[in-house]
């Protein structure tokens, strides 16, 4: 019983991911504060330069308390009435995302409870192994002068996001891969380092935005808008 | 929960008398499962899921929704209606029994003999 419940709820949990709309806007931020960082020291700036880079950071900064709205704003119009709703089973992780019965209902099931306490120290665990493998990655970047320093780091980071949300998100092999082209790219370039960590978080953003709108496409490509000539579903509409 | 207990039968065959019968029809069932794992679903998914027509599904809802042991809510997500389905505590506690009821008779059991 409890094999077809966790395969419920892995389905539910891929069901979130299915439109690739979370991974278009974990990308956005990505690319923008990649910009700011990749652009030239202030001295070095042209008028243009300081103007997008400027209004980049506060895109990221606006962009990134509201993406979680803006997300469920997105699957309202998308997702929705294509495949339906379903709460996203793990994030009774956050109390703030269930009103108090329904997380006191699903925390009086044990069962549910030890799989969710797994989960999130699953997630806490791979959350913290990619923290230290970014801040191992910055620090590369800003302390070895080698532009070769870009090949690893680039394959390296590449594998560590692949690794780290393969469970969640299901990203497709070529984002380790694009980011061994694109540290192979940097490393013939003369960059100073801040210029390679943007350049590189731009890599990042942008192939999750690419792998986010190949995935919305197939999304809506394989999943048309049911007619509106049926009549509205629910028991009570029916009887 | 419709329920009846024969005198005389072993104590293994009572459990399977006195399952419930809500719960116990496969599209129910199936439903109960869905809804159990996740905190609730609307209509659409629940469709697409258990793979039962509207009407099927809309008949089995409210069959379920009679019994207590699940709500049913119109809502909306921005502008489209949702029909919002989530377990009840008595939901939870007859989909737990049941499952312990069928763990119990099946205790045992080898699939691979005739």
């Amino acid at each position: 019983m409890s094999t077809s419940l966790t395969l419920v709820r892995h389905r539910a949990r891929l069901h979130w991911f299915a439109d690739g709309l979370p991974q278009i806007l974990g990308g956005l931020p990505a690319i923008l504060f990649g910009f700011y960082l990749a652009s030239d020291g202030p001295q070095n700036r042209s008028t243009l330069s300081s103007i997008l880079s400027i209004s980049a950071m506060f895109l990221y900064a606006a962009l990134l308390p509201g993406s979680k709205p803006l997300l469920e704003w997105l699957k309202q119009r998308i997702t929705y009435p294509r495949t339906g709703y379903a709460a996203p089973p793990y994030f009774t992780e956050d109390p703030h995302s269930l009103n108090t019965d329904q997380l006191s209902l699903m925390q009086a099931d044990t069962r549910s409870k030890d799989e969710i306490a797994q989960v999130r120290h699953e997630r806490t665990r791979r959350t913290i192994l990619l923290l230290v493998l970014m801040i191992g990655y910055s620090l590369a970047l800003l302390l070895v002068r080698s532009p070769w320093i870009c090949f690893p780091v680039g394959v390296l980071t590449g594998i560590a996001i692949w690794l780290g949300s393969r469970k969640d998100e299901h990203f497709s092999l070529w984002i380790p891969f694009g980011l061994g082209l694109l540290g192979l790219y940097l490393s013939q370039l003369t960059l100073n380092p801040l210029e390679r960590i943007g350049r590189i978080l731009m890599g990042i953003g942008i192939l999750f935005v690419v792998e986010g709108l190949i995935k919305l496409f197939r999304f809506l490509r394989q999943n048309p808008l049911p007619k509106p000539a049926a009549p509205h579903q629910g028991p009570r509409a029916q009887s | 929960m419709a329920s009846f207990a024969v005198p005389g039968m072993t104590p293994d065959l009572q459990a399977l008398a006195t399952l419930d019968r809500v719960i116990h029809e496969p599209a129910r069932l199936m439903i109960m499962t869905v809804l159990y794992a996740i905190p609730e679903a609307d209509f659409l998914y629940l469709q697409r899921e258990c793979e039962l027509t509207q009407g099927n599904l809309s008949s089995h809802l409210a069959k379920l929704e009679e019994a207590g042991y699940l709500t049913i809510t119109k809502t909306f997500k921005g502008k489209y209606p949702l029909t919002i389905c989530k377990l009840t505590r008595k939901g939870r506690q007859a989909f737990e029994a049941y499952s312990t009821a069928m763990r119990c008779v099946t205790h045992g059991l080898n699939p691979s003999k005739p």
